[in-house]
């Protein structure tokens, strides 16, 4: 009667000595996913203006809703900022790798698109600062 | 019943030390996620002893730990959490068809929803949903260790209390 029992056997075995416990798991962790989008797509705020900063120091700063082209002048060269429809993206530059350019348009809160051979920043901010690390610190 | 008593009061102590252990462990990653290592004995507790007994350990575990090292608010935070993860245990294991482990998982996830819900009230600022997510995720996991330490345990010191007769 010692007859072996093959792996497959024995977690099918499992499942149905579990099958409650199993449910009861999958629905939390369901529940959990669920959550997690929806907070995701809830709670991501929309920036109100952009922030340029030149080698660490503020430079300008702009009206993400109004549209805006300004152009970037840092000793080591150029970034065309262009604000439209809400979003800020920079459409030209001479930096030799192009990363800025090709970063895709930015407009939520905390996003930004940097420039490292120019010492550019360009960040997006919003005015109600983040009330819920105020508290839980 | 002197038994009984006694037991108790070795859990109760178990519990409060189980407390005092956990604000050594750093929580890792995410913000006031804690182990919740007291509740290992609460729920060992809730299968030696039956659901009155845990429940006595578990609130004087709160307000002991409450009055020695915290203040009001803590005290706020572990009773919603601690009422309604007790609740949640106690009717689960009613159910007589989950293991230890799931009723752990449980117990973790209705904890730290207890405690938003206290932090909904407290704070009055809808922001705090924004955790609810993570701190789920976080009761899943917890309560996964706690259970499966809880059920080798259990196993182990199922037959001792036999023995002694509590």
């Amino acid at each position: 009667m010692n007859k072996k029992i093959s792996f497959k056997e024995r977690v099918i075995n499992f499942i149905k000595r579990r099958k409650s416990d199993l449910i009861v798991i999958g629905i939390l962790i369901v529940i959990s996913i669920i959550s997690l989008v929806c907070v995701r797509t809830l709670f991501v705020k929309k920036g109100s203006s952009v922030q340029v900063f030149i080698d660490n120091k503020p430079n300008k700063s702009f009206d993400l809703n109004k549209d805006n082209n300004y152009l970037i002048n840092t000793k080591e060269g150029y970034n065309l900022l262009v604000i439209k429809n809400g979003k800020a993206r920079v459409a030209e530059a001479d930096c030799v790798e192009q990363i800025c350019v090709n970063t895709k348009e930015i407009s939520k809160d905390g996003e930004s698109i940097i420039c490292l051979p120019h010492k550019v920043v360009i960040r997006i901010v919003s005015d109600n600062d983040n009330f819920v690390d105020a508290i839980s610190n | 019943m002197a038994k009984k008593i006694s037991v108790t009061a070795l859990f109760s102590a178990f519990a409060i030390i189980l407390s005092y252990v956990e604000t050594f462990i750093p929580s890792v990653g995410i913000p006031g996620a804690k182990i919740g290592l007291a509740n290992f004995a609460i729920i060992l507790a809730l299968y030696l002893m039956g659901a009155k007994y845990a429940i006595i350990i578990n609130f004087v575990r709160i307000l002991i730990v409450g009055f020695l090292f915290g203040n009001a608010i803590s005290i706020c935070f572990a009773l919603s959490g601690a009422i309604l993860s007790m609740i949640t245990m106690v009717l689960l294991k009613k159910t007589n068809r989950l293991s230890i482990v799931t009723v752990s998982i449980c117990a973790g996830v209705s904890h730290n929803i207890g405690q938003i819900i206290v932090a909904l009230f407290l704070v009055k600022t809808y922001n705090i949903l924004y955790y609810a997510p993570v701190l789920i995720i976080s009761g899943i996991i917890s309560g996964l260790i706690i259970g499966i330490l809880a059920k080798i345990v259990y196993k182990r010191t199922k037959l001792i209390l036999k023995k002694i007769g509590v």
